[in-house]
């Protein structure tokens, strides 16, 4: 039987000979493979296993970086609400609280806005402006996270803390279980300033997302729908969704990645305070602000390792958090591959 | 297809009758698969020197298969495996250190959609000749003007060779694919139905380009169209379902087949 | 009507208002801030911008050296990381096909691509940083360099997986190796939405700032010498938008005015003339 090669060593990544009506296996590099091919394969497979190994090295370096922070504080580490430069006390409790609360707020508020943008453009805007519209949309992310630091700084929070916490104090405030939340000071700067941004900035990353997925759905499926009379809503709430659903969700995933690891956009905002509050209306801090505002103020090595081990917390949590996302999103693109 | 109840009528205007030459390929107890799938069962036969041959069968009866068999292009998809002989001068090309570029030079091919690079009209045929010989500009030039010559599309390109092959329309596409293949002088074409995405009048341009360049090069055409075969083939085989049924010249083959799957199919009752 | 049918129209009717009413939420935003840019930024515009460098408090001053060490570090990491970038994305598109590692890499690789910025900051300095022993415009463009590399790996693998298979059995029948289909055939005809890919990244880093505050770092004064601390933009106006001195937020506004023009002027180009959508 005369073996069959292939074109270059590199594409040789597992025996794909499954079930084949032969026992031999595939030669690896063909005789006749052209020491050119061989090279060229070589120097693409090793840029790409680099994205591995990168992203490997950067869990590791963070990983070695915190080692001190860890080995000093364990479990303390991420538990502790102390965080004290001075007696070289670090509890990371008051910023990965200030990044989930935070990136919820963003959540409440990114994922039904692009819920609607992506209903809009599927079923309401006329074809000439979802182009337009799709582009504005985009945008809005490409807008650099800086920008939206300091249009919170000079413009939101001024905002806020003349119009909108002062209302939240008188109409939230007394309510029972929700009030502690919207008590404290109208300065503009904390928790709920620094959600809401971050929510706007969220908005294009999830609604990009959902709109392709949308599109993903097969056009035969919406027709008959369509065809059996139902509503644009009836047809995004029947099919569109019940179809996309895991895409969605991955959506969201993706946005909520982007939101927890945010830094410029929320350090102007939320105040680098260390001290805990329930109020949303009070200043607090981030894992990815605390980096940013103390980094290059650490004045020794067990700060120093707090704060990487505060980027190896962010960086496992954002990693899990991306992972899902994608993991959701694969799913929705082998449906659409066999369904459509 | 209906209309080709009596083909060798539609030939009449056919080229002479070369007397086959010499075996240049031999296809010995050929197998393809793709994946588990077989699509080629035991295919043995030859394929004449200098002269034009035609596969014909359905659609997906394995004939492009077996011409991606010759020059081993479907190498490029892991899946896809070929086993038997295909002897190309005493030599078993499937075997894997027959070396694939020398292979590829004694073996061009055309495929069924036009693919010209995204280069000029003269570097699409310039750039594969560079990488067998070093040729000085002038030396390059006339070759890419005899390669433009021999697939009649020097006239309409000689004022702009330095223009994208992509803004040529798709018959001037296909021929510009025919100079590019003829350039590097190789002894065999595989044709993967060459015509099938063109007009009339392209069509006919490359049949006789074909028919010019016959005692030159020796031409495997796969084509769906009968009458083509029959006006350009001095040879045919008959394919059906990944097994050769019939080879034989035209008198044979669209007149008095032997087989009566071959007389059903080139009579028009399937297909 | 029947009143069923007059009910579905009706929660129809509510919920598509509502779906426009998001779209034109976050349309509302959009123009808010970049009428607050462009407002703020105009009225600190000045021809001086980029002449002067970056003053000390209460003097008058530009940002030319930070455009200049923003644009240095932007290019050593289209520099670095394009090659490297467009290599992976030939691996993945024309080497690895059906192989399980490709799938692997393209699933980490658009990890990587929405990782926080901040991190990869860190990495660098923990890797450059402190080994050499201060902050450099090296260490700054590395650290974009990661940022942008995961941008081109996915533009190119999916550029290159759009051109047809005809185009590489037509090179490949001619006898040509494999790398010269890819680099003279294939990348050809790919070249349009792999460079479409490159400027996106670069509009992508042109704007980040969390990278560069413990890499490059800053630097008040003009320097072309990228194993010293390098001025660039995005830190500029994080440091004096966070300082107490008008002059400085008034140039600090100017610099967001000129970051903000380039990067979305970039990816509206890229998009209107390129028609390819942004990779996340």
């Amino acid at each position: 039987m005369p073996a069959v090669d292939i074109e270059t060593a590199a594409a040789v990544a597992g025996d794909r000979g499954t079930g084949a009506p032969t026992l031999r296996r595939r030669p690896v590099a063909g005789a006749s493979t052209p020491p050119g091919d061989r090279l060229f394969g070589w120097l693409t497979a090793s840029a790409a296993y680099f994205v591995l190994i990168l992203l490997l090295g950067i869990a590791v370096s963070m990983a070695y970086g915190g080692r001190l922070a860890f080995e000093t504080f364990g479990w303390q580490f991420i538990t502790g609400r102390d965080w004290d430069a001075v007696a070289r006390k670090f509890g990371a409790f008051i910023p990965i609280y200030g990044t989930l609360v935070s990136s919820a707020i963003a959540m409440l508020i990114a994922i039904p806005t692009s819920l609607g943008i992506a209903i809009f453009l599927a079923e309401v805007a006329p074809r000439w402006l979802r182009g337009p519209i799709g582009i504005a949309v985009e945008l809005l992310a490409a807008i650099p996270s800086i920008i939206y630091g300091m249009w919170g700084l000079f413009v939101f929070a001024p905002v806020m803390a003349k119009y909108v916490e002062p209302w939240l104090n008188d109409h939230l405030g007394p309510l029972p279980i929700l009030g502690p939340l919207f008590t404290g000071p109208p300065i503009g700067i904390g928790m709920l300033t620094a959600g809401i941004i971050l929510g706007i900035m969220t908005i294009p990353f999830i609604a990009s997302v959902m709109r392709d997925v949308f599109q993903a759905v097969p056009p035969t499926l919406r027709e008959s729908a369509f065809a059996l009379g139902a509503t644009p809503w009836e047809v995004v709430r029947k099919v569109t969704l019940p179809y996309t659903s895991s895409a969605v969700v991955g959506a969201t995933f993706l946005g909520l990645g982007r939101a927890l690891g945010e830094t410029m956009a929320v350090t102007f905002v939320l105040g680098n305070a260390h001290d805990f509050s329930k109020s949303l209306l009070m200043p607090g801090n981030s894992i990815a602000a605390a980096i940013a505002n103390e980094f290059t103020e650490a004045d020794s090595d067990i700060y120093l390792s707090s704060l990487i081990a505060l980027g190896f917390v962010l960086f496992v949590v954002t990693f899990i958090v991306l992972a899902l996302a994608k993991l959701m999103l694969v799913r929705i693109g082998r449906n659409a591959g066999t369904k459509g | 297809m209906m209309d080709m109840s009596n083909p060798a009528v539609a030939s009449a205007a056919a080229p002479r009758a070369v007397a086959a030459g010499p075996t240049k390929i031999g296809i010995d107890n050929l197998e393809f698969f793709y994946g588990k799938n077989r699509a080629l069962h035991g295919v043995t036969f030859d394929i004449p020197s200098g002269a034009i041959t035609a596969i014909i069968g359905p659609s997906g009866c394995g004939k492009s298969t077996l011409l991606r068999t010759i020059n081993r292009i479907f190498e490029l998809y892991p899946e896809q495996r070929a086993t038997g002989a295909i002897m190309l001068d005493g030599r078993n090309v499937l075997d894997r250190n027959y070396n694939l570029s020398d292979l590829r030079s004694r073996v061009g091919m055309v495929f069924q959609k036009p693919t010209p690079f995204a280069l000029s009209i003269f570097d699409n045929i310039a750039f594969p000749l560079k990488h067998y010989e070093r040729l000085t500009r002038a030396e390059a030039h006339e070759r890419v003007e005899t390669s433009l010559r021999q697939a009649a599309l020097w006239d309409e390109v000689k004022d702009k060779l330095n223009v994208s092959a992509l803004s040529l329309s798709g018959g001037q596409q296909q021929r510009l694919c025919i100079a590019r293949t003829l350039a590097v002088q190789p002894e065999i074409v595989l044709l993967d139905e060459p015509t099938s995405a063109l007009d009339p009048i392209s069509t006919a341009k490359i049949e006789e380009l074909l028919l010019e360049q016959c005692e030159n090069f020796t031409f495997v055409i796969v084509t769906h169209n009968l009458q083509q075969a029959a006006r350009l083939a001095h040879r045919t085989a008959f394919m059906l379902n990944g097994e050769l049924v019939e080879v034989g010249d035209r008198e044979r083959m669209f007149v008095n087949p032997r087989d009566s799957r071959t007389r059903d199919y080139v009579t028009g009752r399937f297909g | 009507m029947n009143p069923i049918v007059r009910n579905r129209q009706i929660v129809n009717g509510i919920v598509l208002v509502t779906a426009t009413a998001a779209t034109l939420f976050s349309l509302f935003w959009l123009v808010w801030i970049l009428w607050t840019t462009v407002s703020q930024g105009a009225a600190a515009f000045a021809p001086s911008l980029f002449t002067k460098m970056t003053p000390p408090p209460g003097e008058t001053g530009g940002l030319l050296n930070a455009f200049f060490g923003s644009a240095v570090m932007i290019l050593l990491a289209v520099v670095i990381g394009t090659p490297i970038g467009v290599m992976a994305g030939t691996y993945l598109a024309e080497f690895s096909r059906g192989s399980r590692v490709a799938g692997v890499i393209r699933f980490i690789n658009d990890i990587l691509l929405s990782a926080p910025s901040i991190v990869i900051g860190l990495f660098v300095y923990e890797l450059v940083v402190r080994q050499v022993g201060h902050f450099s415009g090296y260490a700054g463009g590395l650290a974009l360099a990661i940022i942008l590399l995961p941008v081109v790996v996915r533009t190119s693998d999916e550029a290159l997986r759009l051109v047809p298979n005809q185009v590489r059995e037509a090179a490949l029948a001619l006898g040509l190796p494999r790398w010269k289909v890819t680099t003279k055939v294939v990348y050809r005809a790919g070249s349009t939405a792999i460079i479409t890919g490159i400027l996106l990244a670069v509009a992508r880093i042109s704007g980040e700032t969390a990278p560069l505050l413990f890499t490059a770092l800053n630097n008040q004064y003009w320097t072309a010498n990228l194993a010293t601390p390098m001025a660039n933009v995005p830190v500029v106006i994080f440091q004096y938008a966070m300082s107490p001195y008008d002059s400085w937020h008034a140039l600090a506004w100017a610099g967001a005015l000129v970051v903000t023009a380039f990067v979305l002027t970039l990816s509206i180009v890229v998009r209107l003339f390129f028609r390819q959508r942004t990779p996340r």
